[in-house]
């Protein structure tokens, strides 16, 4: 299948290019410090680093697709455990934002498209700005507005609690919201209205079918389809655009995880969490593709 | 008489780049109860415009003058309550390209039994039932298979037919067809043609058929209209209007179709192309064309008038009928 | 020039509307506006960006500082004006690139379709499997901080955008009747490309670029943003945004806001004429 070429040398091109930085992994292991002979054998042993590239690259999808992906060069304990409490924060995170790019730019572009006059431009207008802010300009203007002005949400930090942890986590999905609303608002409306406009409606409206039928069952029924598509993409990319978000806010999530990693050079950290990226990327990319093939009998899965 | 749809002075403007052109001028025709009339024209000139103001399915921004009614009662004001009974129990539209008038995402049998269930009320079961038996009379092959499958699973001839028999199913008193058998192969024309001819004469349906076809409109309907330019030039009943067509542009057409027996050294095309209602001047729309116009014929717009059992809109009329029938007994 | 004397680029004319070119004007002059900050910010800065006045930190718009200052004392107006360059220096680079690598490949996918198509089609697929921003922190931790890795892998992460894009209008455009009656008369695959077809693609070639150097920005400024790109005490917007963040914290916004609204306007500024410019098009890009 597509998605598995893809996660394989996605994990290739991962481990690969890690493996190709100047500077070696003795270098972040130590922090830079010199370091003696033995020492250095004894790093170079524990972390397999002399072992030919191939041997080390099975070695490490081995142990990778059983969830052993090493230990972090910075923590000196497994990826897993680093990992591990920062999933939680990253999943509420990226799944609120993602209900929250369907239901909001399915419905604000759906409106714009049925409904012109002011509310249509209003939304068109909106959009225009959404989609030209960038994620980290957003969320820092929302800190600035509604914690630190008006104080409705807490600035920093993921809250403890389920209940807790939304709040907290309200804002940042906002912020990484707001780019992909505009954009699957703006989608949405330039389908609904190419629906609108097909024959097929047309001959619905003639056999004196309501309207409101006409356009639930008719029009956004099929608009929905390239939105779907689309919304898909846009909710892999949020995962990570998370990074942004996390790191902005101070959230403990797999996002600022990998900001972290990269600024200290923990490479296995960094092959863990970009790997899992690709992979979230894959997998909902096939979960979207399941639901078009529902959706749209013309479409077989290969 | 009590015409089941009449038009008096139709007229349509639609929105071309801001500004409203005219695509119909003064249209007016009746047709009766069962009664089959054929709207022919070239390309431009109006005759689907007119099939979609009688259904009022006109593009945003257009403007209407002039009246439509249908059993008496006004098209043009009805109100939406009105209006979708209209569409349902009154006319009945069959569009040119079946594939694009049905919606692809749901089985062809969402599609047929959907008026019935939507507007009549009746339940799913029974609604299957009949449409499986409208199915077999329109000639479609294992129709209970038919309704789970897609329309782009079936063939073009084969979706037409389903149009027909989602037509029929709302029995409705006037079917529309506009084009209905263009966009199928020559041998299938046939076959839905028939079929729709069959049906409608069974049920007693009035039919308004638009076509480009002139031997079509002969073979199907009992009177064929002429239209160039968006408007009525002629109005006869098709068999005469063969033999004694009273309008020079029906006489060129007649003559412009190849035939299968003459072997004509060249094909009698008209000269110049169609024009469209847009492109129209003030006078006759034909006169450019016309081999047999005269300066009086561009001076003021035609007035479609009685005539020897029809109507013509040709200021010359009287003079050029004889030779006019004289010319299509030649051919 | 052909034995039948036709001339190179057929060339369609194309007609602008009198509100879109409002839209068009405007959005000229406000990019022009930030062309000239990039080239002679730091000339008209009416201070030093980097002059520190712990005495003056964080004091809203005035006269003297029509933005304010920042946590040490900085003159806010005269730091965004400085960050113009390295700002929109890179996404510029990203743009071009991406755009000239994209189009190159979009237009020999097209040309020769077959095998090297599927080839370089199916190479294009995989890389959409990396969102920009992925590819450009990995190149970081490969490389290095700074400007170059960012700006190479933003580059690798864009082209395949254009090159889907240039290669459906390139398609489209080959399959038009005057590119058979060019080849018929013996003109080679290259000069058609080059001398025909390229022309009659320039404007959506135009609004990918444009389009192209949002994206760029975005992702660019995001990874400045992050601490990984360009270093402080470089005023480049992103890191501005990054380094207000603790004042506003204090109430004062001031470094966060102006360089946000620069950042907004240029970004608003360059989409609207990319979509002034070229036609319409559906491409799904990642927003970070």
């Amino acid at each position: 299948m597509h998605g598995v070429v893809v996660v394989l040398v996605a994990s290739v091109v991962i481990f690969g290019s890690l493996f190709l930085a100047p500077g070696s992994p003795i270098t972040a292991l130590t922090a830079g410090r010199p370091v003696d002979a033995h020492t250095r054998a004894l790093l170079e042993a524990r972390y397999d680093l002399n072992a030919p590239f191939v041997v080390q690259y099975v070695h490490w999808l081995g142990h990778a697709v059983r969830g052993d992906f090493g230990t972090s060069y910075v923590e000196s304990e497994s990826v897993t455990a680093v990992m591990a409490p920062r999933i939680a924060t990253t999943l509420i995170l990226v799944t609120m934002c993602s209900l929250l790019v369907i239901v909001a730019g399915m419905l604000s572009g759906a409106v714009a498209a049925l409904k012109r006059g002011p509310i249509g431009t209003a939304i068109v207008v909106a959009e225009a700005i959404g989609l030209g802010v960038p994620t980290f300009v957003a969320s820092l203007l929302l800190i600035a507005i509604f914690s630190v002005q008006l104080h409705w949400f807490p600035v920093f930090g993921s809250g403890s609690g389920f209940i807790d942890e939304v709040w907290h986590l309200t804002l940042p999905s906002v912020a990484l919201a707001l780019g992909s609303v505009a954009y699957i608002g703006r989608l949405t409306q330039a389908s609904v209205e190419g629906e609108l406009r097909k024959e097929h409606v047309t001959t619905a409206t003639a056999r004196g079918l309501p309207r409101g039928r006409v356009i639930r069952r008719h029009v956004l029924r099929n608009a929905a389809i390239p939105v779907t598509t689309a919304s898909g993409i846009v909710i892999a990319y949020l995962v990570v655009g998370a990074a942004v978000v996390e790191t902005a806010f101070s959230l403990n999530g797999l996002g600022s995880l990998l900001v972290s990693s990269i600024a200290q050079d923990d490479f296995p950290v960094i092959q863990a969490v970009s790997l899992v990226a690709v992979l979230a990327f894959v997998v909902i990319g096939f979960v979207v593709d399941v639901i078009c093939a529902r959706l749209d009998p013309r479409i077989t899965l290969e | 008489m009590n015409l089941l749809l009449e038009a008096q002075g139709l007229g349509v403007e639609v929105l071309v780049e801001n500004a409203l052109r005219p695509v119909l001028r003064d249209i007016s025709f009746g047709v009766a109860n069962g009664e089959a009339v054929a709207v022919v024209g070239e390309s431009g000139s109006g005759k689907s415009m007119t099939a979609r103001a009688i259904g009022r399915l006109l593009p945003p921004g257009a403007r209407v003058t002039g009246q439509v009614s249908f059993l008496g009662e006004s098209v043009l004001e009805m109100s939406a309550d009105a209006l979708r009974t209209y569409r349902t129990n009154g006319i009945g539209m069959i569009f040119q390209d079946p594939r694009a008038s049905i919606n692809p995402v749901l089985p062809v049998g969402d599609f047929l039994t959907e008026a019935l269930t939507t507007m009549r009320g009746i339940g799913r079961q029974e609604a299957r039932q009949r449409v499986v038996r409208l199915l077999d009379d329109v000639g479609v092959s294992r129709p209970e298979a038919r309704l789970r499958q897609f329309p782009h699973e079936l063939s073009g001839g084969l979706l037409q037919r389903v149009m027909i028999a989602a037509v029929l199913a709302m029995e409705p008193k006037l079917i529309l067809a506009d084009e209905p058998t263009t966009a199928l192969d020559v041998t299938t024309q046939s076959d839905v043609m028939s079929i729709l001819d069959e049906a409608r004469r069974d049920r007693g349906m009035g039919l308004i058929l638009i076509t480009h076809d002139l031997e079509l409109a002969a073979a199907v309907c009992d009177r064929t209209l002429v239209m160039y330019g968006g408007r009525i030039m002629e109005d006869q009943a098709s068999s005469r209007l063969h033999d004694a067509p009273l309008h020079p542009y029906t006489a060129a057409l007649l003559a412009s179709r190849p035939s299968l027996t003459r072997q004509p050294g060249y094909l009698d095309a008209i000269p110049g192309r169609p024009l469209s209602a847009v492109e129209a001047p003030e006078g006759c729309p034909f006169a450019d064309r016309c081999a047999l116009a005269m300066p009086k014929c561009t001076d003021r717009p035609p007035v479609l008038r009685e005539f020897r059992g029809g109507r013509t809109s040709c200021i010359r009329a009287e003079t050029l009928a004889p030779s006019l029938a004289r010319a299509q007994e030649a051919s | 020039m052909s034995a039948l004397g036709i001339r190179a680029g057929y060339r369609r004319r194309v007609r602008f509307r009198g509100a879109n070119n409002l839209v068009l004007v405007l959005c000229g002059v406000v990019l022009a506006a930030i062309a000239v900050c990039v080239v002679l910010g730091s000339v008209i800065a009416p201070q030093d960006p980097n002059a520190v006045n712990l005495q003056i930190a964080l004091q809203g718009p005035s006269l003297a500082h029509l933005f304010g200052t920042d946590a040490t004392g900085r003159d806010i107006f005269s730091r965004v004006l400085a960050g113009a360059r390295p700002s929109i220096l890179g996404p510029i680079l990203i743009a071009v690139g991406a755009t000239g690598l994209g189009t190159l490949i979009g237009v020999a996918a097209a040309w020769k379709r077959g095998v090297s198509d599927a080839l370089l089609s199916r190479g294009m697929e995989i890389l959409f499997a990396f969102p920009g921003l992925l590819m450009a922190m990995m190149a970081v931790a490969i490389l290095g901080r700074g400007l170059t890795a960012p700006v190479v892998a933003l580059t690798i992460a864009n082209t395949p955008w254009v090159a889907r894009i240039i290669r459906s209008v390139a398609l489209r455009e080959r399959s038009l009747p005057y590119v058979a009656a060019l080849t018929v008369q013996g003109f080679s695959g290259f000069t058609i490309c080059v001398r025909h077809v390229l022309p009659n693609i320039s404007r959506t070639i135009w609004a990918q670029l444009a389009l192209t150097f949002t994206y760029g920005m975005t992702d660019l400024l995001a990874i400045n943003f992050l601490g990984l790109g360009v270093q402080p005490p470089t005023p480049d917007w992103g890191v501005l945004v990054n380094e207000g963040q603790d004042s506003i914290l204090q109430g004062a916004p001031w470094e966060t806001l102006f360089a946000s609204v620069f950042i907004v306007l240029t970004i608003v500024a360059a989409t609207a004429l990319s979509a002034r410019l070229g036609e319409e098009q559906t491409s799904v890009r990642g927003r970070a």
